[in-house]
């Protein structure tokens, strides 16, 4: 049954697209160079060998093979859509389904569902759609393309003594290449860049083409690689040393020397931007003389001189706009003009919603201080509820009970407050950012609805506003730390240059560097002032409330709760300096002066960072100092991480909970034991043998404890270690796979196209899983996360590199088993073998998983006792009278002072642990036994059932039940 | 239950430490209700009880005053019941 929201049918989306990204960039260029062969041919002339007998064989081998691997990957990819064909059949019934069930249904909820679902289903089969066609024509067009002997022939025989000269150079070409230095040509035109590598006048190969619109650093990086792996290859190089040249790069002609392949990309992408925006700025300057010229502005007549009075200073242009008061209309999908009334009276229609004793909270699970009991039942002491109370900045955890599992709701508003619920969940982002508006100030809490009801609106609201402001703090420290980044790069230049030797080229290269890096900063900065003002105005505004804005601001927190602490000491000195310094940064900001921004962003950051210090609070970190302020500065290394220290006290002290817990137990009897006989120097000296074990058994806890540590710390390491190996078996086992040394062809072809698309796989999957483990380790530096979220983010993240992985393997072992049934003449044992080895590779991963578990179970185990510090259980070897203060009562917090943070301890390891995603096993074997064998009466079937081919042109007669392909 | 602990506020710049007189769950929305007290009183000579509520399951515990009627009037129905000794 076809499920769009399923799992399966989204990763096939993904693949489609990222398989048709792979063959547009890999197989369709290569297509596009053998249909312009013409100029191919000349570049293969300048570099082959050989008499014009062997000039005519090469080519037309050369085009020969070309046009037959194309036709491979072809087919290949309409083998590919074949396995996707049944989803595609589906996909498309259910197209057709919703379109026809739009136009019947009224209610808008089902229609706005209706209307979801196509959007994800659409695009799917639109894209199968095109994409077969686009193979169709490829392969039509193909078909119809053969080599022209004959016009060739003449060419040469014209030619034949340029030929000579031309074989002469090449040969000369080949060996003193060494000597030489390669030259990239680019050019730009209104939507593309252009690269011509090659070396003085000897082109190298046919000019590369670059889409600007979809221009990325990696596609340079990607283009150069693919450029000095073929150089090397051809010309009896390591790639190393090649890669080591500088390199000359001509601008539209304009030489800049000694670029290597570390600074190549960003001196291109330099480039491209300054002529596009030298190409924006022409135009508008055009525009503006042509608008000029328009007008006819007659001159105004002298005006009489009087004294003005004068003007303010200018204040440079700051990025917060002045609030319009204009009232604007918001409209929903339906056209509808949203208001807030209407919103409400929404959620809360057919709810029967009245005040009574429905909306009477009761209480359950009441604690009393026996204390405070009897006081108030004496009657002597009157007491007074104080609304807003002050702020609570330390609690004991232990205050922290979970009470009843499950929520007991009154049963009669059971029903409705669950609807409201509902209701609340599939609210758009229109109305919800309309019921924020006006929940701002904490209004809606005066609103004329029923306490349940703010409650729940408040509760949602928030949850919207974490949302985005966990959005907003991502981008922002994404920005932050390429700022930090590039600067740092920049820094170092300085240095290089200012207290070293260096030579005028390496000057150059350097001084390019260092202002290719200052592109874009003011750009970058402005959007992170945008940012921050967001993120504020949610904080303030939204989610605490504007009086708890102002207790906070009055009792020396920040405005976003607990997180940062403001001393108030005050330093007219840095005061001063940071003012001056944030003036630097809007003016640059402004006037779009890259180096000005930077400049002013980078001195204000120093003298905030300078001026702060962490101070860590039970399960928080705060910042105390003259300046709160988001410590993104600080280094972020993940191992180094509060959050792994956090975690190993926890396992730690856990573990000494167990035995303490055992050893009171026991201490219980000894007592017992002592009542009885304690006369007995037998018994006396059992204790002390007794004493002597729990040595032994807190050696043992020691040992335990940092085992369990270790373990722990392990477990993290092999974690994050596993996803890059995931990366790394990958691309090992994909290249081993397609490769046999025997008989493969390893020049290119399908070798190529494997590796580029096992290439663009790793690379994308590498610094994906890199960039979410940083952005992890920010998470939880900077607060967005909390431990058990960066935690279970970890292992999501490592669980999905396993099954992207083991996708790639899958499509690996599909294209080498068709590639297989092909090819009868090669043996492909070996990859075969080596595909097989992915499966002891993963097994291994679980390993580290096992041991975290095994870790987090003890801590389930004592969830119930408390816990103590190691300090405790040294002291019961030498101390009889604590344990027998400790027999056969129940410890109390002032009697072991570590009591509270041990449980806590124990209360965030089981959150942690519940947590935890556990590993699923392997199952794909199963499917992989399913792979049918493809052949052309297949896609012949398939091109029926879709509906692309009429029955009369297949050659057999199918069966009604065989073409349908649809699943009852 | 025993209930022995204590909390720390910021009261006019300074951190006091109080006691906790009381608290309970509440049935409705699953919040967890802390009382508690620095000892000071009103002008009438009263004692001030404070009241702070948090969400339990969540991942960070964040304390939040409370002004729906209906919180504050469970909130007076427990210290009345302490009061004829239902507790």
């Amino acid at each position: 049954m076809f499920d769009s929201t399923s799992e399966q049918f989204r990763n096939q989306v993904i693949d489609l697209s990222n398989q048709i990204s792979v063959f547009r960039r890999v197989t369709v260029t290569r297509n596009q160079e053998l249909l312009n062969e013409e100029e191919r041919f000349n570049n293969q002339i300048a570099s082959m060998s050989g008499d014009k007998t062997n000039v005519e064989n090469i080519h037309f081998l050369y085009v020969k093979e070309e046009k037959e691997h194309i036709m491979r990957d072809i087919k290949s990819e309409l083998l590919y859509l074949n396995v996707l064909g049944k989803t595609y059949n589906d996909a498309r019934a259910r197209v057709v389904e919703l379109a026809k069930k739009i136009n019947t249904v009224e209610d808008k909820d089902e229609k706005k569902a209706i209307r979801d679902e196509l959007k994800v289903v659409l695009p799917f089969v639109e894209m199968y759609e095109s994409y077969y066609k686009e193979l169709k024509s490829m392969q039509a067009a193909l078909d119809g393309y053969e080599h022209n002997n004959d016009r060739y022939l003449d060419y040469i025989k014209a030619n034949v003594d340029t030929f000579k000269d031309v074989k002469n150079n090449a040969q000369e070409a080949k060996t003193v290449l060494k000597e030489k230095e390669l030259t990239f040509d680019l050019t730009l035109t209104e939507d593309k860049l252009s690269i011509m590598a090659g070396y003085d006048n000897i082109k190298l190969d046919a000019p590369e083409e670059f889409d600007l619109s979809v221009l990325t650093p990696e596609d340079i990086d990607y283009f150069l690689i693919n450029f000095l792996e073929n150089v090397a290859k051809n010309n009896n190089m390591s790639y190393d040393e090649l890669a080591k040249k500088k390199f000359n790069v001509k601008l539209n002609g304009q030489e800049i020397k000694n670029v290597n392949d570390d600074t190549f990309t960003n001196t291109v992408l330099a480039y491209v931007s300054n002529q596009r925006k030298d190409n924006k700025d022409r135009q508008e300057e055009e525009q503006r003389v042509q608008n000029e010229i328009e007008s006819n502005v007659p001159d105004k007549p002298a005006e009489k001189e009087v004294e003005k009075p004068r003007k303010a200073a200018r204040v440079p242009k700051t990025v917060v706009d002045a609030p319009t008061n204009k009232l604007e209309l918001q409209e929903n999908e339906q056209g509808e003009i949203l208001n807030i009334d209407r919103i409400l009276a929404d959620l809360t229609k057919g709810l029967d919603l009245a005040k009574g004793d429905d909306w009477k909270f009761s209480a359950s699970n009441i604690r009393v201080n026996q204390n405070f009991k009897k006081k108030v039942c004496t009657g002597n002491v009157l007491y007074n509820i104080v609304a807003l109370a002050p702020s609570v900045v330390s609690y004991p955890f232990q205050l922290i009970h979970k009470g009843i599992g499950k929520i007991a709701y009154n049963k009669k508003i059971d029903a409705r407050v669950k609807q409201l619920q509902e209701r609340l969940k599939n609210l758009s982002e229109e109305e919800l950012r309309l019921l924020y508006e006006n929940y701002k100030g904490g209004n809606l809490r005066n609103y004329n609805k029923m306490p349940v009801v703010n409650t729940m609106i408040q509760a949602r609201i928030t949850a919207w506003i974490k949302q985005k402001t966990k959005k907003i703090t991502a981008r922002m420290v994404s920005i932050y730390n390429t700022i930090l980044k590039d600067f740092k790069r920049m820094t170092e230049i300085s240095k290089i240059i200012k207290e070293q030797e260096i030579s005028e080229a390496e000057y150059n290269s350097l001084s390019e560097e260092y202002f290719a890096l200052t592109y874009g900063k003011a750009d970058l900065i402005r959007e992170y002032l945008e940012l921050s003002k967001e993120k504020l105005d949610y904080e303030v505004g939204g989610a605490k409330g504007f009086g708890d804005s102002i207790q906070a601001f009055k009792t020396g927190m920040s405005q976003a709760g607990f997180r940062f602490r403001r001393i108030p000491k005050e330093n007219d000195e840095i005061n001063e300096a940071q003012a001056k310094a944030y003036e630097e940064e809007l003016k640059g900001v402004a006037n779009n002066d890259d180096v000005m921004a930077l400049s002013g962003f980078v001195k204000r950051e120093k003298i905030i960072s300078d001026n702060s210090e962490i101070e860590e609070l039970l399960f928080m970190d705060r910042e105390a100092g003259l300046r709160s302020y988001n410590p993104v500065m600080k280094p972020l290394n993940y191992e180094k991480d509060p959050f792994v220290s956090d975690l190993m006290r926890t396992v730690v002290l856990v573990a000494s909970g167990i035995n303490l817990y055992t050893t009171i137990q026991r201490a219980h009897e000894l007592d017992n034991l002592k009542e009885l006989t304690e006369t007995q120097n037998q018994v006396i000296q059992d204790q002390q043998q007794r004493i002597n074990n729990y040595a032994t058994e807190i050696q043992h806890a020691k040992d335990l404890s940092q085992g369990i540590t270790e373990k722990s710390q392990a477990v993290i390491d092999s974690r994050v270690a596993q996803i890059n190996e995931a990366n790394l078996a990958h691309t090992n086992t994909l290249e081993r796979a397609v490769l046999d040394q025997t008989n493969w062809h390893s020049t290119g072809e399908t070798y190529r196209a494997l590796d580029d698309a096992a290439h663009a796989t790793y690379n994308s999957a590498y610094q994906a899983s890199q960039a979410e483990i940083n952005a992890i380790a920010d998470g939880v530096s900077n607060g967005t996360l909390t431990h058990s979220e960066a935690m279970a983010k970890l292992t999501e993240l490592s669980k999905n590199m396993e099954d992207q992985f083991v996708a790639n393997y899958k499509d690996v072992y599909n294209t080498v088993t068709t590639y297989a049934t092909e090819h009868p003449q090669f043996d492909l044992t070996a990859p075969t073998e080596g595909l097989g080895k992915v499966i002891d590779t993963s097994a291994n991963i679980n390993v580290g998983n096992q041991a975290i578990d095994e870790a987090f179970k003890m801590a389930e185990e004592i969830s119930n006792i408390p816990g103590t510090s190691l300090a405790e259980i040294e002291a019961l070897a030498t101390n009889l009278s604590k344990i027998e203060a400790l027999s056969g009562v129940a410890p109390t917090q002032s009697m072991i002072p570590g009591l509270f943070n041990s449980l806590s301890a124990a209360a965030l390891a089981i959150g942690v642990k519940n947590r935890m995603i556990k590993y699923n096993s392997y199952s794909f074997l199963e499917d992989l036994e399913n792979v049918d064998e493809i052949t052309d009466d297949d896609i012949k079937d398939y091109e029926i059932n879709v509906g692309l081919k009429d029955k009369s042109e297949a050659e057999e007669e199918i069966t009604e039940e065989e073409t349908s392909g649809l699943s009852k | 239950m025993l209930l022995e602990d204590k909390l720390t506020i910021v009261k006019d710049g300074k951190e006091v430490e109080c006691d906790v007189v009381f608290d309970f769950t509440c049935n409705e929305n699953g919040r967890n209700y802390v009382a508690f007290t620095d000892h000071s009183t009103d002008e009438d000579g009263n004692e001030n009880i404070y009241v702070k509520s948090y969400d339990p399951y969540a991942e960070k515990v964040e304390m939040e005053d409370i002004t729906t009627d209906a919180e504050w009037n469970m909130v007076s129905e427990v210290l009345n019941s302490i009061k004829n000794g239902e507790v």
